[in-house]
């Protein structure tokens, strides 16, 4: 799968070689050659290189979709980040970061 | 007249308050500006936050802007957002900044703005070194984009406390910080949706941030379903 991925430019024209899809994870934007595979298979393979969230919703031209989705030549695939919430992880280690106050 | 609501006065809200101020009273917008947050400035807000008394955010931060933009109509809501009073702080026509660090009020406001025929809503979050924007907009009581609960799961089934339980200042003290450059990012390209807007050149429902990457990322999120 690494072989078919790269970097895609900030348009959705990048995407309309033959067979591929456009992939968005955050701000990574990849295109592959994966139409007719399932989106379960390109979480599976990006979930690790990008640090997509399990909780991630997948999203297909902006629709919904369920992890059996069948990815088509030409349409966009997101795994939508997580909204931001609390800064840093809990468990990286920050102490002592903030320098004291004068 | 424009009536612009920011709600949460936190490192965010810190930080987009004072140019969003500037360019209304430069550009002599005939607006209203609301400022709500129920929390309070301590000496803990420093490090990211910039005040000049201790007291509650909003009227503090109302005060700081009465004084340097005079004439500029700013008023403060003492009270953190919740479902019941989100109706009388959120009206048709509104346009909404929101700068809070917890996905239930993230919901409540949603929601609400879900009810109402035109909104501008811009949310705005972060990580450590990474952040995003979601933009959602109604018109004429349509979906223009996305509400923020459509795609996002954690903010539809919100699994965290409400500010009244857990500031986010609570949460730096846990250990949690976040880092002042973020927070300037994501507040700047909040403001950025809305000068685009204003324009009418406003063509995405949520932008990512990455500071360490140095890069942006806009997605369209289409607001009708099907």
């Amino acid at each position: 799968m690494g072989e078919e991925l790269r970097e895609a430019s900030g348009t959705r024209a990048a995407a309309r070689t033959e067979g591929a899809v456009r992939i968005v994870y955050g701000i990574h934007a990849l295109e592959a050659a994966v139409a007719g595979r399932p989106v379960a298979e390109i979480r599976q393979a990006l979930a690790q290189p990008l640090n997509i969230s399990p909780r991630a919703v997948a999203v297909v031209d902006g629709e919904v979709v369920a992890e059996g989705h069948l990815l088509q030549a030409g349409q966009q695939l997101e795994f939508v980040r997580l909204a931001g919430e609390k800064g840093a992880p809990r468990d990286t280690a920050r102490s002592g970061f903030f320098p004291p106050l004068p | 007249m424009l009536e612009i609501r920011v709600i949460g006065l936190g490192g965010i809200g810190c930080a987009l308050v004072p140019p969003l101020a500037r360019y209304l009273y430069y550009a002599g917008t005939a607006c209203r500006l609301t400022l709500v947050d129920g929390d309070a400035f301590e000496q803990r807000n420093l490090p990211r936050q910039a005040f000049r008394a201790g007291g509650n955010k909003a009227r503090v931060k109302a005060e700081e802007l009465a004084q340097e933009f005079p004439g500029l109509s700013v008023r403060a809501v003492p009270e953190f957002v919740t479902t019941a009073n989100a109706p009388d702080l959120i009206r048709s026509g509104d346009v909404v900044f929101l700068g809070v660090d917890n996905h239930r009020t993230r919901r409540v406001i949603s929601d609400h703005c879900e009810r109402l025929a035109d909104i501008l809503l811009i949310s705005g979050g972060n990580e450590w070194t990474d952040g995003n924007v979601q933009v959602y907009r109604r018109q004429g009581g349509r979906d223009l984009s996305a509400p923020l609960t459509r795609f996002h799961p954690e903010i539809a089934a919100p699994g965290d406390a409400s500010p009244a339980e857990a500031s986010c200042d609570a949460a730096a003290a846990a250990g949690a910080p976040q880092l002042l450059f973020m927070n300037l990012t994501v507040a700047s390209a909040m403001l950025n949706a809305f000068y685009a807007w204003q324009q009418g050149g406003l063509g995405y429902g949520e932008v990512y941030l990455d500071i360490l990457a140095g890069r942006c990322q806009p997605v369209e999120r289409r607001g009708a379903r099907g």
